[in-house]
């Protein structure tokens, strides 16, 4: 193991945080407003890494204009799902939870069959390909990219929740859904409003992580069992224990991928386990807001 | 020994169930083709891991989603002892063992984890164990994709007139079960008899069975054989289900689902009684993982995968939940769908997109499932039923 070899890992580690910090993001907030687990959210996810490539090829790579519709169309999906899916079984978590199941399935055996042999990012050249050698290891310029993106991110959502009417509304209908609504806030609209945002957040993610990735099935159920390990030690309605929680996975989900091969994907899911037994609230769980 | 009095009044009581397993004995001569007769064993294998989470969720209220641990961990089991050379039974009984401990071990911390925290540590839990299996078989370099095969007996005609003879003893009991039941009858009326009419369509399908077996239209008999046996197990499994749900401790299951502090109150131990469910449930799993495992080849994505879980928790959803024959019926319903769409073209892509869009469409409008709405009308439905009849019957 060497010195470029660890700086390597964790600035792949630290992306990589980002990418489950995007997906986990919207799972906290739809879970703390609604306590809905949203099994599709991660299919979402995975959905928008194709859509993004294929429309990539549409709009003359431009690949902001591509990130800026994607996660519209994700907010319109989200909002949609919520509306017709969610509003006729309100006050029924469990069965909400296994309609979004049933979702997962659509969706992915829709990917499937629309792009049955999986999706490379297009551009092969410029920013997406574009590496640094640091002590004589390449590292993508695009991954530190990514994980300012998702710095970015959490600092306008954090400011977003803390600062705006909305994200004060939010606040109130995750910490307390009925006195919220005796003060008069309109719950339902801020559950679709959520819904679309946690959606669109999962949308934004894939599409900026596309030239990453690429696009395949399996992103979507590997990232599934991240994105639960980290709200769960995170506490399920913390969006501050959300973010803490991914730099810790993603960090040691890509130095086990570097260094303890044999142990990658395991040792994430055993950090999980353990912090669900010792304090099944999850870490941050008392600050929830 | 139970007395022959006894026995029929068993008999009677279980006569529905007993007539559709004789049913079932004579189905393969009905249907005449191997290849649904094969599909149908493997659906009853999966009606019997239904039945195990029909235990775990319906009656002790336990969600988990993690049911392909137990049932993947007894194919592993009953795949690596046949290859090792053991006897069926033998293995299936150690997987049965197996896979009731992986389930117990899994619910350990049931007393502090509960609802949707359990169901995601238990998703976890058999997704850990399918990746370390397939991570296992990647570093090793060995292969974990194993092919046990049928035991010896299943290529035996032993095995099948063994068999046709026990179908022969229960048309005999049923037959029988059904004299006694018109002749203690008082009131013989036109509603006694339609309420019986099922039974005699049953016989009737039963005897064309029968005469279609004995003019020689014979099945592969590995095909027949393992459909035997799956029958057999189904059979025994389904009704020792049906005990354990009345007895005591079913209703303490029940208590526990209803109200945890009640029954806490009263002097329950909740946690005894929620692994005593976690451990039956897995064992369950275990009696369809052992059989599934000579169907296939037993390999993680086939009997580790979540797609198990789905699969059953979506058979279970769409029967209705903690009625024991829902579950049953909901696995037919989808198995058979899965089936029959993965042979029509254009659909076979889209199978579990279907299965997904039923399941979502049932969850909504149908909260309580198949039998849990059938229950919920039926005493309704069948008064007006009898009135209508009534009034027609008085009228002319």
């Amino acid at each position: 193991m060497t010195l470029g070899l660890l700086i390597s890992a964790i600035i792949d580690g630290l992306a990589y945080a980002m990418v489950i910090y995007l997906i986990a993001a919207g799972l906290v907030i739809i879970f703390g407003l609604m306590d809905i687990l949203n099994f599709a959210h991660a299919s979402f996810f995975m959905l928008s890494l194709y859509i993004t490539i294929t429309l990539m090829s549409l709009l003359n790579y431009n690949f902001i204009l591509t990130v800026i519709i994607v996660t519209a169309m994700g907010f319109l999906i989200g909002a949609l799902t919520e509306l017709v899916l969610m509003r006729p079984l309100y006050g029924k978590p469990t069965a909400q939870m296994l309609v979004t199941m049933g979702l997962m399935l659509i969706i992915v055996q829709i990917v499937v069959v629309l792009w049955p042999m999986g999706l490379t990012f297009p551009a092969t050249t410029g920013i997406f390909r574009e590496t640094i050698k640091v002590l004589g290891y390449r590292i993508y310029i695009y991954r530190l990219i990514v994980f300012m993106v998702g710095i970015v991110v959490f600092i306008a959502l954090e400011a977003f929740l803390n600062k705006t009417k909305f994200g004060a509304q939010i606040r109130a209908g995750t910490e307390n859904r009925t006195l919220a609504e005796i003060y008069g806030i309109d719950v339902k609209k801020i559950f679709t409003i959520a819904f679309g945002l946690g959606t669109a957040l999962a949308f934004f993610g894939g599409s900026i992580v596309s030239p990453w990735f690429n696009a395949s099935v399996e992103a979507g159920t590997s990232f599934t069992l991240l994105a639960f390990a980290v709200i769960v030690i995170g506490g399920m309605k913390s969006h501050k224990g959300a973010f803490i929680a991914s730099l810790l996975i993603g960090l040691v989900h890509q130095l086990t991928a570097y260094f303890v091969t044999e142990l990658s994907f395991v040792i994430d899911i055993i950090l999980m386990i353990v912090v669900l037994l010792v304090k099944p609230e999850g870490l941050f769980g008392g600050e929830a807001e | 020994m139970i007395s022959f009095r006894q026995l029929m009044s068993e008999v009677e009581k279980n006569l529905g169930f007993l007539s559709t397993i004789l049913f079932m004995f004579f189905l393969p001569y009905l249907i005449g083709k191997a290849y649904t007769v094969s599909i149908l064993s493997v659906i009853l294998i999966w009606a019997i891991l239904a039945i195990s989470y029909d235990l775990l969720l319906g009656q002790a209220g336990i969600l988990s989603f993690g049911h392909a641990a137990p049932f993947g961990v007894a194919a592993y089991v009953t795949a690596i002892l046949l290859l090792a050379g053991f006897p069926f039974l033998i293995s299936m009984i150690i997987a049965i063992l197996a896979a009731g401990a992986i389930n117990l071990f899994m619910g350990i911390p049931v007393r502090r984890v509960k609802g949707v925290y359990y169901a995601i540590l238990t998703l976890a839990i058999a997704e850990t164990i399918r990746i370390s299996v397939d991570n296992f078989a990647r570093y090793a370099g060995t292969s974990v994709s194993l092919i046990p095969g049928y035991p010896r007996f299943i290529f035996s005609e032993a095995f099948l007139y063994f068999c046709i003879m026990i179908s022969f003893i229960l048309l005999v009991l049923v037959i029988y079960a059904m004299y006694d039941k018109i002749k203690k009858r008082a009131r013989r009326d036109l509603f006694f008899y339609l309420s019986l009419s099922p039974y005699f369509i049953i016989l009737i399908l039963s005897i064309i069975g029968i005469i279609k077996m004995m003019s020689g239209n014979r099945l592969v008999i590995i095909t027949i054989n393992f459909y035997y046996l799956s029958l057999i197990t189904f059979a025994l499994s389904y009704y020792l289900a049906k005990i354990i749900v009345r007895s005591p401790m079913g209703s303490v299951w029940r208590a526990i689902r209803d109200n945890p502090i009640r029954a806490e109150t009263i002097g329950y131990d909740t946690y005894k009684y929620s692994l005593y469910a976690l451990f039956v449930s897995g064992a369950f799993a275990g009696i369809a993982g052992s059989l599934f495992a000579l169907t296939t080849v037993v390999s993680p994505d086939s009997v580790l995968s979540a797609t198990v879980t789905l699969l059953v928790l979506l058979s279970v959803i769409l029967g209705g939940i903690s009625t024991l024959i829902g579950p049953v019926i909901g696995t037919f319903i989808v198995q058979y769908l899965r089936y029959s769409l993965s042979t029509i073209p254009i659909l076979s892509y889209l199978s579990m997109a279907i299965l997904g869009i039923i399941y979502i469409v049932v969850v909504i409008v149908f909260p309580y499932g198949i039998m849990g709405t059938w229950y919920l009308k039926a005493i309704g439905l069948r008064r007006k039923i009898r009135r209508k009849l009534i009034m027609i019957l008085s009228s002319r």
